[in-house]
């Protein structure tokens, strides 16, 4: 239930929304930002193929979402790996099958764990980031600057933050795949006694183009996704502090669930294709 | 004279807060406005709709004779070269240095080398009184150097007019003084004229060619300083009686 409280003239009076003009708020809510989405998205397409880049903001952007975010996505990738062999061996040495470690870890890794958890690691940083920032930027007025000298907001501020979530995420990606498999093999060689040579081995074979390709497929619409709605969120602020608390907790939120569902849709997609 | 601005019969909500309520206004070229008005009375607000930050409700408004009271964001662009604003707040950006900062428009709008913009950086800098702080960030500012970073900002690319948003507020005698000097002597020198937004009475008897009194929503005065004193409108009063005791 939504409930209203204003406080006006020394009386604080509340009031409860009936369920279903309550559900109908928060529909005609998300409609109206999934509309404020889709034409933030057109004038971004628009000021990237009109204007000039301007590369020495989208290199910055590069460091802070990609370069900076090198750490947290490669230590979990890392011990996903690993605990990956470990219940990887624990599950499969009830059927013998322990010679599968390596298909079952890398597999898991490259399709599904290392882009979702990249992702998410990286919508929880990256877009609250860009949302307190934008968010700061709107409630102290330094968008409205922006647009009083006659410069646009979103050629300046969302094109190379968009940019570099969606170019980023693929690369970040790439090397949590990698290291997530790395993890697998070292758990595998020391605390299971599997072969360090077979272990990789068994993961070339388990792993086709295909594989590969629909894992790092994903990434670019989570990239977009995490992109859109921090920048989204970040400059609908209205007022101070506590508006850009609430919208840097809503963009993780909604990219976090946004990353979850379009996973398993883009998968679905995938699978299709294929 | 001839007329920049033509406001007619505006109107502003917010919700339920119905802020101005029918304004009608003149801004004329090569004069200087100061607008007068109690705390939360519109006139930031005002000055707002006047570069299409935000658009009025009901009414028009006029700039060189064209409406201008609907357009699209891109159609205000033009207006925006031509009219500077100064925000209350300063609004400069914190994660560029006041060279950066000062340098923005200047880069936006023209393909100026960067030795004739750093030449023209610290000029404005020098006009309002402040000297090598091209390399800071606004966060180790004062809120006065803030300020007149700010009002550098707007005066750099020498637009016609440039509105202010209390450009004296919270600063000292001597630098108020200063700024005062300067919007009077851009209007000499260079013809720029400003629609200022204040409550420092030096600032109104400075720099004032005439005077609007905003309070509610409406206009309830507009005039020179002379009629403003005559008026016998209680709050505007209250202005000029402060000043009388002293
Ligand atoms: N973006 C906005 N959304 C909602 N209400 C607003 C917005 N901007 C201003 N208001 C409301 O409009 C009214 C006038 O605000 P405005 O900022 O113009 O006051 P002001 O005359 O400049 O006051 P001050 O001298 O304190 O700066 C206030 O009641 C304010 O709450
Ligand atoms: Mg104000």
């Amino acid at each position: 239930m939504g409930i209203h409280c204003r406080y006006r003239k020394g009386l604080l009076t509340c009031r409860a929304d009936s369920t279903p003009k309550y559900v109908g708020h928060m529909y005609s809510r998300i409609f109206q930002n999934l509309g404020q989405i889709v034409i933030l998205t057109f004038e971004f397409a628009q000021c990237l193929v009109t204007r000039r880049p301007q590369f020495k903001e989208w290199m910055r952007q590069f460091h802070h979402i990609g370069v900076q975010s090198l750490s947290i996505t490669n230590i979990t990738a890392l011990f996903t790996g690993m605990v990956l062999a470990l219940q990887a061996a624990y599950a499969l040495s009830a059927f013998g099958a322990d010679v599968f470690i390596g298909d079952l870890v890398s597999l898991s890794i490259v399709r599904e764990l290392g882009p979702v958890l990249t992702a998410l690691l990286v919508g929880g940083r990256v877009g609250a980031g860009i949302t307190a920032e934008l968010g700061t930027m709107k409630a102290t007025q330094q968008l409205d600057a922006m647009r009083s000298m006659a410069t646009n907001p979103v050629y300046r501020l969302v094109v190379p933050r968009l940019v570099a979530c969606i170019i980023c995420l693929p690369l970040l990606t790439i090397l949590a795949n990698f290291i997530g498999i790395i993890g697998g093999l070292f758990i595998a060689s020391f605390e299971l006694q599997v072969d360090g040579h077979f272990f990789m081995s068994r993961v070339m074979q388990a792993l086709s183009v295909n594989d590969v390709a629909s894992g790092l497929g994903k990434t670019f619409f989570f990239g977009y996704f995490i992109g859109i709605i921090a920048c989204h969120n970040g400059m609908r602020v209205e007022s101070g502090a506590e508006g850009v608390g609430q919208a840097t907790t809503q963009t993780v939120v909604s990219a976090s669930i946004v990353i979850l569902i379009s996973d398993f849709f883009l998968t679905k997609l995938f699978i299709m294709i294929t | 004279m001839e007329q920049i601005y033509r406001l007619e019969q505006i109107h502003k909500h917010f919700g339920d807060n119905h802020v101005l309520r029918g304004i009608d206004l003149d801004i004329r070229r090569g004069e200087n406005l100061v607008i007068l008005g109690g705390s939360g009375s519109g006139k930031s607000v005002m000055l707002k709709l006047l570069v299409g930050l935000l658009t009025a409700d009901k009414g028009k408004i006029y700039f060189d004779g064209n409406d201008i009271t609907q357009l699209p964001e891109k159609g205000y662009y033009p207006i925006r070269t031509r009219v500077s604003y100064l925000f209350q707040g300063g609004a400069l950006f914190d994660s560029m240095n006041v060279y950066q900062n000062l340098a923005y428009p200047l880069k936006a709008h023209t393909d100026m080398s960067s030795q004739d913009i750093l030449a023209q950086v610290k000029d404005a800098l020098k006009k309002v009184g402040l000297e090598e702080i091209e390399h800071l960030f606004p966060g180790s500012l004062s809120g006065g150097m803030m300020k007149r970073v700010a009002l550098a900002r707007a005066i750099i690319n020498q637009p016609e007019l440039i509105l202010y948003d209390e450009p004296t507020t919270g600063l000292d005698p001597l630098t108020t003084h200063t700024i005062n000097e300067l919007i009077r002597k851009m209007q000499k020198d260079l013809q720029i004229s400003s629609v200022i937004v204040t409550h420092d009475m030096p600032t109104v008897y400075r720099c004032a060619d005439r005077l609007a009194f905003l309070d509610e929503g409406c206009m309830v005065f507009i005039g020179t300083i002379e009629q403003a004193r005559q008026s016998t409108h209680p709050k505007l009063r209250a202005y000029f009686q402060g000043d009388d005791r002293v």
